[in-house]
């Protein structure tokens, strides 16, 4: 048995508010001490609403953003900023790539500075990768980017992550600006790629859907913390904690005939000591007032509330 | 019968001719919600744009059919009178709340600008108070800037803004789109019951399928600027028809199930680029070369397929 192939303890970054001139700042703790580990050709999924953290997680595993804090280890070695083994995949397709720049030579790029290769082998073995996440390389190599449909830009961006040869990807909702039919293409070029690389693979993504479609494990954040983590079936079908439960019975389902209930809106950001779900819990109680931890319900399964 | 919103064979063309909505019928009753379902590229924001008169750009202009609204053809309307109908019989909310508040005013100040701008000046403060409890928003938000409130509350900001002048038409685009999902039922919730207790039509505009389940009664299905299926609501979700449709939902990724995400092959063609016959022909595993590429399929009893028969059983089963 090996280790993690991607390793995070405890990690913590704050951002600091803007505040008075004078006098103390405020500091929002966007990842209050997260602890994660990602096996060789795994797919994780990190879920949660707008402001729940996942995306400085994300963003400081690549190495974009140094934690204040703990440690990220690749095979067991420190990491600190960006590295050629973990890349990312963006959201906005559009911003991610160099409008002036041809999206063949934004994947060519990788192959020249990263991995040293002439200008001639550089060039094959991007036409060779746009073929892989097809897209033919003569009828798109040599677009820019403005001239793709937002599927197409994707696959470009997965083009471009695959040039550094990663054993990592971390996307950050990589298919949440597409179409659904566009999705589920994207969605099983993942699939495909993790199969025949081993890539592991670290889902950022609000959408349970995507969650259930493509990763075999899920940690559930809320204000920067893990608050579930386990398998993705037990997860979806028996959500613990009462925030994954109110996530799942959220999520709205094509079928007039169940209507999902309205949960209590998130309260304003008063944050109260304790569980940092209290506020909005419907199960609050006041042993709650202590900070639960992060404890085991099940050997693979986590879970940070004191009642379930 | 007359529909509060009656659209008619509309037809929306670029200069050069290209179309980006054409021959779509849709109506709306009064206390009615209908979803305008499709993809980026469907038309259907481009539906709305013409039942508000204002094109994003220059250069795209209604070339056929007729819109009218409580029986009025909107399209005879001088320009005056039009901006009249807008805000006031016809409300509108977009998809990104923050884009459309001004950040240096407030809530309260945002919606007494709706008043003003059709000339009511009186009782402002006792009206925003009002709008702003319409949608579950203390009187206290209104002295509030935009980026001291949420997402969804801006969104209902713009809400009480949309609904100020009691309008009879909402149009509502992508309006839960970038709300995360617990704040997103909240919103849906809140036009369901503006649509019942002011007998308000709203015409719902969406990619997401979920959405219209839950809050429409019927539902018209757009692809590349025409509408290939309408029906009531549970009776398309319970028996999809047009294989367009049929993609659609199997498309949909259920968290409650194992199952790889099912793809319908391609994309949803450019406006310049339309295929000949029916428009969805290069993607459906239905299609024959004749009659689907060669004639456009008529709009009959709620469907445009000429493979009705054969797609009853469901068009992807083998895919």
């Amino acid at each position: 048995m090996t280790g993690p192939i991607l390793e995070a303890r405890d990690l913590v970054r704050g951002f600091r508010l803007p505040g008075p001139l004078f006098g103390p700042r405020r500091i929002l703790r966007a990842v209050g001490g997260v602890s994660l580990a990602l096996a060789a050709g795994e797919s994780l999924a990190l879920v949660g609403e707008s402001g729940s953290g996942k995306t400085t997680l994300g963003r400081m595993l690549v190495g974009l953003s140094r934690p204040d804090a703990g440690t990220i280890r690749f095979r067991g070695e420190v990491l600190s900023g960006p590295q050629r083994p973990v890349q990312m995949v963006f959201q906005d397709t559009a911003a991610a790539l160099n409008p002036r720049r041809t999206v063949g030579a934004s994947v060519m790029l990788p192959f020249l500075w990263n991995r040293r290769l002439p200008r001639a082998e550089a060039e094959a073995a991007a036409r060779a990768l746009f073929a892989r996440v097809g897209l033919p390389p003569e009828t798109f190599f040599a677009r820019l980017p403005h001239a793709l449909s937002g599927g197409q830009r994707q696959r470009v961006g997965i083009a471009r992550a695959l040039a550094s040869d990663p054993a990592v990807l971390v996307a950050d909702e990589p298919v949440s600006a597409l179409d659904v039919s566009v999705r589920a293409q994207i969605l099983r070029l993942f699939a495909d790629l993790r199969a025949e690389r081993g890539l592991a693979t670290l889902f950022i993504t609000h959408d349970l859907g995507v969650v259930r479609a493509v990763t075999q494990r899920v940690a559930v954040l809320y204000r920067g913390q893990v608050v579930e983590q386990g398998p993705t079936a037990q997860v979806m079908d028996h959500p613990r904690h009462p925030y994954t439960q109110a996530l799942r019975a959220a999520t709205p389902v094509p079928d007039p005939a169940r209507a999902r209930p309205t949960p209590p809106p998130p309260p304003d950001a008063a944050i109260l000591p304790g569980c940092p779900f209290r506020a909005r819990c419907p199960a609050a109680a006041p042993a709650c007032a202590t900070p639960p931890v992060l404890r085991n319900l099940a050997p693979d399964h986590l879970i940070s509330c004191h009642f379930a | 019968m007359s529909a509060l919103l009656d659209i008619a064979g509309l037809t929306v063309a670029l200069a050069d001719g290209a179309t980006l909505v054409e021959d779509l019928s849709l109506a709306v009753a009064r206390g009615e919600t209908v979803g305008l379902v499709g993809e980026s590229g469907s038309g259907k924001t481009m539906t709305a744009h013409a039942v508000l008169g204002l094109f994003p750009a220059p250069g795209i202009a209604v070339t056929r059919g007729h819109i009218r609204l409580e029986g009025t053809d909107l399209a005879t309307l001088p320009p005056a009178a039009r901006r009249g109908v807008r805000g006031r019989r016809i409300g509108m909310v977009f998809q990104d709340p923050s884009s459309y508040l001004d950040p240096l005013l407030t809530a309260g100040r945002h919606i007494g600008e709706a008043f003003r701008a059709h000339g009511v000046t009186d009782r402002l403060p006792a009206r925003v108070a009002a709008a702003l409890a319409s949608v579950d928003l203390p009187a206290s938000a209104a002295a509030r800037f935009p980026h001291e409130l949420s997402g969804g509350q801006r969104q209902r900001v713009l809400i009480a803004a949309a609904l100020a002048l009691d309008p009879a038409l909402l149009i509502a685009d992508e309006p839960t789109t970038a709300l995360d999902v617990t704040v997103q039922a909240g919103i849906l919730d809140l036009l369901r019951r503006a649509a019942r207790a002011r007998g308000l039509g709203v015409l719902l505009i969406t990619h997401d399928l979920g959405v219209v389940a839950e809050t429409c009664d019927r539902v018209a299905v757009m692809y590349a600027g025409r509408i290939v299926e309408q029906n009531d609501v549970r009776a398309l979700f319970a028996a999809p028809r047009h294989p367009y449709t049929q993609g659609l939902l199997a498309s949909v990724l259920d968290p409650g199930r194992d199952a790889p995400p099912f793809a319908m092959p391609g994309g949803v063609p450019a406006a310049h680029a339309m295929p000949r016959g029916c428009r969805f022909h290069p993607r459906c595993p239905l299609a024959l070369p004749d009659p689907c590429a060669a004639a456009v399929p008529p709009f009959a009893g709620g469907l445009a397929c000429w493979r009705a028969d054969a797609a009853r059983a469901g068009a992807w089963a083998a895919a």
